[in-house]
């Protein structure tokens, strides 16, 4: 489904060059849960923003279900992005001056879903989140975890093939984090997308199939896929 | 994309202050231009109403020179035969010139009501509404002297009594007169006109056998064209014949110059207006960085993005030209008084009774306005929505950036002043160039402020840091905040420069006036006859001139005559002068010896003024050709001389000279010497009772004349000065609105200062130290610039305008002003936050993000 | 109607002018329909007044008699032209005074009462100065192209842009003038006159020759026209004018040749209250008798008693004609745009004479739309006098028919 063959990007910081990944490769299959691990600073961000054609690589190829996305135009990047990819941040990234229903509401727009049929469909993915009765709610009133929650809605309200989380709960308290993290995994599952995590968090990752490192610019296996948690 | 709209709308909306202040300079600026036109329009308008209701259905005029025409001449053109079949030039006799009704001065018109009736091709069965009532009147306009008829609007204003009885004076003679019919519905163009019988205005104006002008219906087309020239043929050399819309043109182009002055002055709001427009826009925008980067990541494309922020620019920009055009409303109204005043003061005499808006001034504002806008907004739109989208850039990221722009925009600033200087140089006579090069200079001012702050600050920052931590964290933010207020210090500096060259520009130019006036007014005491400028009525009565003469300790005095000529150039003034010995050193040469030029004059040869020569790109030894009772002649021209009080120019001829070829033996003012020891002031009351009784005189002392001179002259900047004013309220406005935004953003690093240690009072006292060291800055970046501003005014525009030549004044006071407003925007930006963040609780402070 | 001009105003003031000076001369206008007159002043007061009969002296009374208030020269005529084609024309000039002549002489009235101020240049009289006004209506009837044409000019008695002035005969405006010839060939009452006038794509220049000496109408020349003494005029007519001359058509000239009358009168009254206007017949029958008669017409329709007229014999004998000698029936009517009716056809019976007469318009529809309207026209006549089949030309003038109803 995603397959990160050879992909290298480094960035010049006045003369120095900084190399970040450094043909890092990868496959991973439909439905597949996947952390990656790494030091601070060791381009876990990096590699994300080049998954979804947020950032382009020197080198390299990302192919998401066959598609490749690191040879398309920006414009094609930005429409593939939006029809096929979810986001979850460590900060949450809500739109403040919109309230909880409208900020899951603005994906579907932006994917051309207008109305009922988008009101409908939100709604129905902050039930499953637990936030069907604050959809009215502004973004402020939320706390951390429901904040991520309506994050988590808004990225999968559209049924992308592929969501990537970027520490989702290394922004949360411990107790905030188990409630979090098991509304992604289940609706993850429930839509049968594939996930890939940037994570600091071992007990985050232990619940993913699968566990890559990431280390001077490349993608190790740490552990076997784990035939439970990949079902 | 609703939420999308939602989004911008509510992030507008939850910045009220910011958006408010967006919209007031917008706001300010459209409205400026929106007053300025509709100042401009209304008195047009209303010049061209009284023309048209002067000039009726006339399509060309016959006129003369200063004396007019001979009335034989028209019923020679009456009775001539003319050849069978061919179509009939309607012909009808004027007789026009201006006479005082109480205070009010009113065009008085002599016509021949058949003649006219016929030229206006009304059948007579077609009677106005305001026909009157029979034979009777029509018997009393002829047969009684003093009868008139003026619109009913204008009666009432007068308060003319119901029986009609009133008094005119011309030329300081007084008259009564008997309003018999008065015109309903007659229109603006009436008023100030006062209709009467040929034979009346003629005896009243003291032009008994001349005509002012004979009015000429043709019909259009190759038949017209023939009768024309025709017509041209039977008239004699001194007289021309011409079409009544060349001589609308011609006269309101005299006040183009006062216009274009007008419209840049309110283009320069705008343009202040303008830069902070594109402050507020790309603060708001660079405030959405974060959010706009999670869209990008969401998906939405660069395109929608910056239609987002460009409609929201677009709604900006119509809701502020909206507020633009009835601020502009409003100014409008107040600015009509004053710009009918300067024409009056300058020009022609035009009574603005109505405010006239016309569409396309409202239209042009709304398309101003939202250009305006569009353009701001387009530059930051641009730069947000296509950087690539990633989360979280540093403040000091986009704080370096600012210093790359500011770093670069130096270049921008030397190109463009290189620009002026270029567009100065390579044109010599444009006075659109010069405006141009002084636009270009202000902008290039605005593009280097903010470096000159930053440096400034830097340096500050440098020398502060001996003394204090604190102190040297006040300047590095400054220097650090370019981002911010780096576009409203540029309006700021920009507005500035402008204040400071305007007030050296007329500090420069009164001191001048006020030099010339010394140095021309010679005599101790001025006579003249009451009136219009260089109407033919304005004379003074030869008895009244002898009895004026006999009053003791009048030991010499200087005669003239002022008139208006044709010439091969369109009208000109003349003056005619005869003059005493003292009065020779009134005039100073600019070009020309005074040892060469007046024993050439004393011969008939003419001297001109400074902006005549100017105009007609006349040099001594050139000729100008006037058209004389004897036809056309060209006089030669014997030297250029100063003179402030026309900016249209004169023409100097020896008194002799003029009657010798224009047969005009009147005198319209006396300037008369006193012996020594005679104090003016006794001289004048003892010439006041010599002409008690015969002739209401203008009789004023030296120092009158002085003083009576520039108030004029300040009336006529008072218009300048608003403008400037509101320019400079633009950029205050500008300034507050980006350091409160700036303050506010910085809530928390001064709430961590508290925490340091630092006193509520220090708190305060290290904000509105920032703002006012802005304000400071601003200032001093804006003296230099100024007073380049002042050269190109005085220099390039002033003597592409008008011709003059001014000597730059500097004196302190005209920073004064700069100062005064750099301070209070600066203090008025700080006083808010300084308040704000002295009293915020510290944990809320620092808990925010 | 704003902007619309100092000249159109002044046309307002003058409206009232034209009606006035036409008052007598055409229409009853100014007194009902304008009626203004000053508390205590008679119309003509301050002028001379027609109360008796007088002998006419020519030239003299051929030129103007400025000390009463109205005057005119009325000539109409038919033409034929080579061609075959037929004319009519009119040309009038009629003098009118606003004010009396003063004592000291014309301009008095002006100049001396001229408020100058105190010290100021004793004024100068203006030469635009007048108390008169002269009026000229030019018509013409173009039988063939059924077109009829008329101008009017108006003008002040100064500068010399109108006047009349005797002997020679000279009443003009501008280039309009009826002048006598200078040296006049022939003895006083009979010289030859010229006429010149012209408008939008006709001009006459035409000669008149008298073929007889002036008539005086009514009592020697003394013509009430009410029971009011001061309501009366000097009336004489030369009935029978030779022309020859000149009319261009459309810049194209053509010879023409025929008829004119020419009627003189003057004096200071106005109509009657009572009387709405007249209905006035200048005929020139085949057999050289000429028929003059005026209907004056009351508001109610009736025929006016002091209705009068004049019969010239061949011979050249005038014979006074009362109201009872003169049976007038309207057989046929016309109607202008603006819904006035005029009578088109007339039934004229003077049983003295034995004189029957069927007079028609040569057009219908010659009415001068000028303040206020009248009708003037060419006609033909056909009839019989004292057995004999007689036939003619000449002029009617309709005057003072209202809208109707």
């Amino acid at each position: 489904m995603l397959e990160i063959r050879q992909l290298s990007r480094s960035f010049r910081e006045g003369a120095r060059v900084h190399t970040v990944l450094q043909e890092a490769s990868a496959q991973i299959a439909g439905g597949e849960i996947v952390a990656i691990m790494g030091r601070s600073g060791s381009g876990k961000s990096t590699l994300l923003n080049l998954i979804s054609g947020i950032d382009r690589a020197d080198g390299g190829t990302v192919h998401i279900d066959g598609r490749e996305v690191t040879s398309l135009a920006e414009p094609a990047r930005t429409l593939f992005r939006r029809a096929h990819i979810g986001f979850v941040y460590q900060f949450f990234n809500l739109i403040p001056t919109l309230d909880v229903a409208e900020n899951v509401r603005l994906v579907l727009e932006l994917n051309g879903v207008h109305g009922a049929p988008a009101r409908a469909r939100s709604l129905a993915v902050l039930e499953a989140v637990g936030l069907g009765a604050r959809a009215h709610s502004a973004v402020e009133e939320l706390s951390g975890g429901e904040q991520q929650r309506v994050a988590i809605a808004r990225a999968l309200v559209h049924r992308p093939r592929l969501l990537l989380a970027d520490e989702p709960t290394g922004n949360l308290d411990d107790e905030t984090a188990r409630e979090v993290l098991p509304a992604l995994l289940s609706l993850v599952r429930e839509h049968g997308a594939t996930l890939v995590i940037v994570t600091h968090d071992e007990q985050l990752a232990a619940s993913a199939g699968r566990v890559l490192e990431l280390r001077e610019g490349r993608l190790h296996e740490r552990r076997a896929p784990h035939p439970a948690a990949a079902r | 994309m609703r939420a999308l709209r939602a989004a911008s709308l509510r992030h507008l909306l939850r910045h009220p202050a910011q958006l408010a202040l967006a919209l007031v300079g917008l706001a300010l600026g459209v409205g400026t231009i929106v007053a300025v036109d509709i100042a401009t329009a209304s008195a047009r308008r209303a010049f061209e109403l009284s023309l048209q209701a002067v000039n009726g259905a006339a399509t060309h005029q016959i006129v003369g020179g200063p004396r007019g025409i001979d009335e034989q001449l028209y019923a020679r053109l009456r009775s001539a035969p003319h050849p069978p079949g061919e179509p009939r030039a309607q012909l009808a006799p004027v007789v026009a010139g201006y006479v005082t009704v109480g205070e009010r001065v009113m065009q008085l018109l002599g016509v021949d009501p058949p003649a006219s009736a016929e030229l206006d091709g009304a059948a007579a069965s077609a009677a106005p509404a305001f026909a009157l009532h029979g034979a009777e009147e029509a018997r009393e306009w002829l047969t009684e002297p003093g009868t008139v008829v003026m619109s009913a609007s204008s009666a009432r204003e007068l308060g003319i009594a119901a029986d009609g009885r009133f008094e005119l004076a011309v030329g300081g003679v007084r008259h009564p007169a008997r309003l018999i019919a008065r015109l309903e519905d007659a229109g603006a163009g009436f008023d100030a006109l006062l209709l009467t019988d040929i034979a009346q205005a003629q005896e009243w104006l003291g032009t008994v056998g001349r005509l002012s002008r004979i009015d000429v219906r043709v019909p259009a087309g190759a038949a017209g064209t023939a009768l024309l020239a025709r017509l041209a043929a039977q008239l004699p050399a001194d007289l021309a014949l011409h079409a009544t819309r060349a001589e609308a043109r011609e006269t309101f182009a005299m006040t183009d110059a006062f216009t274009t002055n007008l419209k840049a002055m309110s283009l320069l709001a705008l343009l202040v207006g303008t830069l902070l427009i594109y402050g507020a826009v790309s603060f708001a925008v660079l405030q959405r960085r974060s959010i706009i980067a999670v869209l990008r990541a969401l998906g939405a494309t660069r395109g929608e993005v910056l239609a987002m922020l460009l409609s929201e620019a677009a709604v900006l920009g119509i809701a502020g030209a909206v507020c633009g055009v009835l601020l502009g409303l409003a100014i409008g109204r107040g600015l009509v008084g004053l710009v009918a005043q300067t024409i009056n003061d300058l020009y022609f005499v035009v009574a603005v009774s109505e405010v006239s808006v016309p569409a396309s001034v409202l239209v042009k504002a709304l398309c101003a306005g939202l250009a305006t806008a569009l353009v701001a907004a387009l530059l930051p739109a641009l730069e947000v929505a296509g950087s690539s989208p990633q989360l979280g850039l540093a403040r000091s990221v986009l704080e370096r950036r600012a210093l790359q722009v500011a770093r670069r925009l130096v270049i921008v600033s030397v190109l463009l002043a290189l620009g002026a200087l270029l567009t100065i140089a390579g044109s010599s006579r444009s006075l659109l160039a010069g405006f141009v090069a002084l636009f270009m200079l202000l902008l290039s001012v605005a593009a280097l402020t903010p470096a000159a702050l930053r440096a400034l600050a830097g340096a500050a920052a440098a020398i502060a840091a001996r003394f204090s931590p604190v102190a040297r964290l006040a300047c590095a933010d400054i220097a650090a905040s370019l981002s911010r207020t780096g576009v409203a210090i540029a309006a700021l500096g920009m507005a500035l420069t402008a204040m400071i060259g305007v007030a050296i520009m007329v500090e420069s130019f009164r001191e001048s006036l006020r030099e010339w006036l010394i140095q021309s007014l010679r005599a101790d005491v001025y006579v003249s006859a009451p009136g219009v400028a260089e109407s033919l009525e304005r004379r003074l009565d030869p008895q009244v001139i002898r009895a004026l003469l006999q009053v003791p300790g009048v030991r010499a005095h200087s005669e003239g005559r002022r008139v208006t000529v044709t010439s091969s150039a369109g009208a000109l003034d003349l003056n005619a002068v005869h003059l005493a010995a003292e009065s020779y050193a009134g005039y100073r040469f600019t070009q020309g010896e005074a040892a060469h030029a007046w024993p050439q004059f004393a011969r008939g040869a003419i001297l001109i003024s400074e902006p005549l020569a100017w105009r007609l790109s006349l040099a001594p030894g050139g000729r100008l050709t006037l058209i004389t009772a004897s036809g056309p002649r060209a006089f030669t021209v014997a030297g250029v001389y100063r003179e402030y009080g026309n900016d249209r120019g004169e023409v100097l001829m020896d008194l002799e000279a003029y009657r010798q070829w224009w047969h005009d033996e009147g005198i319209a003012a006396l300037g008369i010497y006193l012996a020594p020891g005679i104090p003016a002031a006794q001289a004048v009351r003892e010439l006041r009772s010599a002409a008690r009784g015969r002739q209401a005189l203008l009789i004023r002392s030296n120092a009158d004349i002085r003083a009576l001179s520039m108030r004029i002259f300040e009336r006529t900047f008072v218009i300048t000065r608003v403008l400037y004013w509101l320019a400079a309220g633009v950029a205050a406005v500008g300034l507050v609105s980006a350091l409160l935004a700036w303050e506010l953003e910085r809530a928390r690093e001064l709430a961590l200062l508290r925490t340091l240690g630092l006193t509520r009072a220090a708190i305060a006292l290290l904000v509105v130290g920032q703002t006012a060291f802005m304000g400071v800055a601003a200032f001093l970046a804006a003296i230099p610039a100024g007073l380049c501003t002042a050269l190109v005014l005085t220099d390039v525009i002033n003597r592409r305008a008008f011709g003059w030549q001014i000597g730059l004044h500097l004196a302190p006071a005209q920073f004064g002003n700069a100062l005064w407003l750099a301070f209070a925007a600066a203090l008025a930006a700080g006083a808010y936050p300084a308040w704000r963040s002295a009293r915020a609780p510290l944990a809320s402070g620092l808990r925010e993000e | 109607m704003p902007g619309a001009g100092a000249h159109r105003a002044a046309v307002a003031v003058w409206a009232g002018a034209l009606a006035g000076a036409l008052g007598w001369a055409t229409a009853a206008a100014a007194p009902p329909a304008t009626g203004r007159v000053l508390p205590g002043t008679a119309p003509g007061a301050g002028f001379a007044q027609a109360l008796e009969s007088r002998p006419f002296v020519f030239p003299r009374d051929h030129g103007p008699h400025p000390q009463y208030r109205q005057e005119w020269w009325y000539v109409t005529g038919n033409l034929d032209a080579a061609s075959g084609e037929r004319f009519g024309f009119e040309l009038t000039f009629f003098r009118f005074a606003l004010a009396p002549p003063a004592a000291a002489g014309p301009a008095a009235t002006a100049g001396a009462d001229m408020p100058g101020a105190p010290g100021a240049t004793p004024g100068e009289t203006s030469a635009w100065r007048t108390r008169e006004m002269y009026m000229a209506h030019f018509a013409i009837t173009d039988v063939a192209r059924r077109r009829f044409r008329f101008a009017q000019k108006l003008s002040r008695a100064a500068l010399g842009l109108a006047g009349a002035q005797a002997p020679p005969l000279r009443v003009w405006i501008d280039d309009w003038s009826l002048a006598g010839i200078e040296p006049a060939p022939t003895p006083a009452a009979l010289a030859p006159w010229t006429l010149h006038a012209a408008q939008d794509g006709y001009e006459i220049e035409l000669t008149l020759e008298p073929l007889t000496a002036p008539v005086p109408n009514g009592a020697a020349g003394l013509s009430r026209k009410s029971a009011e003494p001061s309501a009366a005029n000097y009336y004489y007519s030369v009935p029978r004018l030779k022309v020859r001359g000149r009319l261009l058509r459309d810049d194209r000239p053509l010879e023409v040749h025929g008829l004119a009358w020419l009627d003189r009168e003057w004096g200071s009254g106005g109509l009657a209250a009572e009387q709405a206007g007249w209905d006035w017949f200048a005929l020139q029958l085949s057999d050289g008798g000429a028929l003059m008669f005026y209907a004056l017409r009351e508001r109610d329709g009736r025929r006016d008693p002091w209705s009068a007229g004049t019969w010239i014999a061949p011979t050249g004998e005038a014979r006074p004609l009362a109201n009872a000698d003169v049976a007038i029936a309207v057989t046929d009517s016309w109607r202008n745009a603006q819904g006035v009716r005029y009578p088109a056809a007339w039934r004229i019976e003077v049983p003295a004479l034995a004189l029957s007469l069927a007079v028609r318009p040569v057009l219908p529809d010659q009415e001068l739309k000028t303040t206020p309207h009248y009708w003037e026209g060419a006609v033909d006549a056909g009839g019989e006098r004292s057995g004999e089949s007689v036939s003619g030309r000449g002029y009617v003038e309709l005057v003072g028919y209202a809208p109707e109803r």
